[in-house]
């Protein structure tokens, strides 16, 4: 069984600001809240597996951590996209 | 080397370069995600770029150098798409909230165009008498005159009589008499000349549940 801190901290991180995060995405664009949860969840499974292959399976939790760090970006995109962040403004007509 | 590792990592890693480059390059159509918004989205995703740049020469063999810093790197993440969550929604409230002064504002400049249009007097009396506010048909009927700090003042000074008791009120009486509907009454001017006024009055609560003037609306009937 071998932990490092920081990957304790990371996670610890995600548990506090995760919550926080899609609390203020809710109030603020409510139509956000699912990319934003699948981005945070990509990455909090990326943190979670991080520190559990130090306990248990560690070469299936390793792939765990690198897929869904691989598969965040894409959920990101979807975020991008449904914010209207990839609606380029001239094309869209707006000034 | 683990190839299903390696191919993750390199997919991670071109696809969070995507992300920060569209991030930085295309100005959102939202007013809520402004420049700086933007720039700490792109650094947080640089976070991930430089992680699985790492993670892919870590585990192809090249080198495992930069692998101490990554969860150090890591430890960035979260506080910097949580700055960009909260300042997106304050920014959000900002705008809502600044949707709703013009609104106010252009109802408040709707309300005193209506009250400067109707040809009667409309004034608003404070609980000891002051007049607040008086349209420009009270400012005709009345006399009244505006100074620069907005105080409006009685020149000349004139009193009220009710015509059936013959007592005299003062404005401070009419502010505190609460409800009157379209009861007669005389403002008499120091020149013995009188003016009939129709008067109809509304009181106002303050804050505090308590009478707080009161907006009283007269016409002058002299000619009827």
């Amino acid at each position: 069984m071998s932990f490092d801190s920081s990957e304790i901290a990371d996670l610890l991180m995600m548990l506090v600001l995760g919550p926080i995060i899609l609390e203020a995405i809710r109030r603020t664009a409510p139509g956000l809240v699912r990319p934003a949860t699948v981005c945070v969840g990509l990455i909090a499974t990326g943190y979670a597996a991080t520190v559990i292959e130090g306990v248990a399976l560690p070469e299936f939790f390793n792939l765990v951590e690198h897929a869904s760090y691989a598969m965040a970006p894409l959920a990101f995109l979807w975020l991008l996209k449904v914010s209207g962040h990839l609606v380029n403004p001239r094309k869209a007509g707006a000034r | 080397m683990n190839t299903a590792t390696v191919v993750a990592d390199t997919i991670g890693l071109i696809g969070f370069v995507v992300v920060m480059v569209l991030s930085l390059s295309i100005k959102s159509a939202s007013p809520l995600i402004t420049r700086p918004v933007r720039i700490v989205f792109a650094l947080a995703m640089a976070i991930y770029v430089l992680v699985g740049a790492s993670n892919v020469l870590e585990h192809t063999g090249i080198t495992p150098v930069f692998d101490p810093f990554e969860d150090y790197l890591e430890l960035l993440f979260m506080p910097a798409i949580a700055w960009v969550a909260t300042t997106v929604s304050l920014n959000h409230q900002i705008d809502v909230r600044q949707q709703l002064v013009h609104a106010m504002s252009a109802q408040n400049d709707l309300l005193l165009s209506i009250v400067d249009t109707v040809p009667g007097g409309v004034v608003v009396l404070d609980p000891a008498g002051g007049i607040s506010f008086a349209n420009q048909g009270a400012e005709r009927i009345l006399g009244l005159r505006s100074d620069t700090q907005g105080t409006i003042h009685l020149t000349p000074s004139w009193v009220l009589r009710d015509p059936v008791t013959g007592s005299v009120m003062t404005l401070r009486d009419i502010a505190n008499l609460g409800e009157i509907v379209r009861r007669p009454y005389l403002a008499e001017w120091p020149d013995r000349q009188s003016t009939a006024l129709t008067l109809s009055a509304t009181a106002m609560a303050s804050s505090d549940g308590s009478l707080g003037g009161s907006v009283v609306a007269f016409e002058d009937v002299s000619s009827r």
